[in-house]
């Protein structure tokens, strides 16, 4: 555990109700508050935003229309009209990272996202999904994904390792870019705001720095979520077309 | 290391997987459809606008092109009419001019025609006075006669040297 005041201690987590079910923890921390905070907003904006359903729409309406046009577009871009059936889960899963990650970003909170595990959990069931859909739809035929058509045999035992290593690394690019994202920017912002305190009046300079940065880290949130949606789009749509 | 303590996955991976179902099935059941919906509808109403719109310019494009033909056709008629008119004019004039000169000829004709009688005679009137003129001078210089024919001779051949 980190120390009381460690740029770190903001990644704590702390058991709000301590449950076990079948020798499992399953208590109730900070983490699981934040995510149930984080599902509730996310369905209270889409629900409320839409209630009216209008023709012509108001504000709150055109940013749920927006959210959904834009993981829509992106769905339709790199999967093609098979990706329909997966819309529903890539935006799910843009929504939830986006909305813990912008939580995340209010002072005293807690970031989701910030946790190896939370992020590692996401990408290695999409890795899983992702592989036991290339084989239900091609048969064994998806093992030649890992020699792209055309390269000559004998650098096939080569090749083969080299696609294997990066087919299997992607729920660690996956879930270490998030998590250390996340990690990194609200360290930073932690180390920078304890540096205004320590140095008083000149405290003026990292707290400016402090100010530039959230709004990086604004970007970031985005920007993260986004990513993880398109690749998790990449990742099902080689799953369907095998090789382009 | 907070990332680190072993203990604290279990909870996380638990609740985690709680919550993202929990929100699949709200998206996947009751927000996404109503959006979609929404949009749904609204593509229609546009598409259903363009169309009427499209409909209602092909409508009024066949009218502009009823109206240009209807002047067209218009404008031709009066065309004809015109000609037709100017044509039926001329004849007439010229119907009217030929039979003005005729009509003129004629009369010119028979005044020459009465002119030529006129002279001729009062030609003849001339010589029958002249043959008596020259008679009775004759008789008056010469105290005798002189046949009629020789008189009549000369002053026929008298004439005929002066025309």
């Amino acid at each position: 555990m980190a120390a009381e005041h460690s740029p770190l201690e903001q990644f704590a987590i702390t058991r709000l109700v301590e449950l076990e079910v079948g020798g499992i923890d399953v208590s109730f921390t900070n983490s699981s508050a934040m995510m149930l905070t984080v599902i509730c907003l996310i369905t209270l904006f889409l629900s409320l935003s839409m209630r009216r359903h209008a023709m012509v729409p108001g504000r709150w309406q055109l940013m749920a229309e927006l959210s959904y046009e834009f993981i829509a577009k992106t769905v339709r871009d790199t999967i093609g009209t098979e990706g329909k059936r997966f819309f529903p889960f890539v935006f799910t899963l843009f929504m939830f990272i986006l909305f813990s990650n912008g939580l995340g970003l209010i002072p005293h909170s807690f970031t989701v996202t910030s946790h190896i595990i939370v992020t590692f959990a996401l990408a290695a069931f999409i890795f899983l999904g992702v592989t036991l859909l290339g084989f239900v739809r091609h048969g064994f035929k998806f093992l030649t994904f890992f020699l792209p058509p055309g390269v000559p045999i004998f650098l096939a035992p080569l090749l083969v390792p080299i696609e294997l290593i990066s087919y299997l690394s992607r729920p660690v690019s996956l879930s270490v870019r998030l998590a250390a994202n996340m990690l990194a920017g609200h360290t930073m912002l932690a180390v920078f705001a304890g540096f205004v305190v320590a140095l008083g009046v000149f405290g003026v300079a990292p707290f400016i720095f402090i100010v530039l940065l959230y709004g990086l880290e604004t970007l970031v949130a985005f920007l993260q979520a986004y990513v993880f949606a398109v690749l998790t789009c990449i990742y099902i749509s080689d799953a369907i077309h095998l090789h382009h | 290391m907070p990332q680190m303590v072993i203990p604290d996955y279990a909870p996380q991976v638990v609740w985690l997987v709680i919550t993202f179902v929990a929100l699949y099935f709200a998206m996947a059941k009751f927000a996404l459809p109503k959006i979609a919906h929404v949009l749904e509808e609204r593509r229609k109403r546009i598409d259903a606008n363009l169309e009427r719109a499209g409909a209602l310019k092909a409508e009024a494009e066949a009218a502009g092109r009823a109206y240009e033909e209807t002047l067209a056709k218009a404008r031709d008629a009066a065309h004809e009419a015109l000609r037709q008119a100017t044509q039926e004019l001329s004849q007439e004039a010229t119907k009217r001019t030929a039979a003005f000169d005729q009509s003129l000829g004629e009369r010119t004709k028979a005044a020459e025609t009465r002119i030529q009688e006129a002279r001729e005679k009062a030609y003849g009137e001339i010589r029958e006075i002249a043959i008596e003129v020259a008679e009775a001078a004759t008789a008056k210089l010469i105290g005798g006669t002189v046949p009629k024919e020789r008189i009549v001779q000369a002053i026929d051949s008298t004439r005929e040297k002066k025309t």
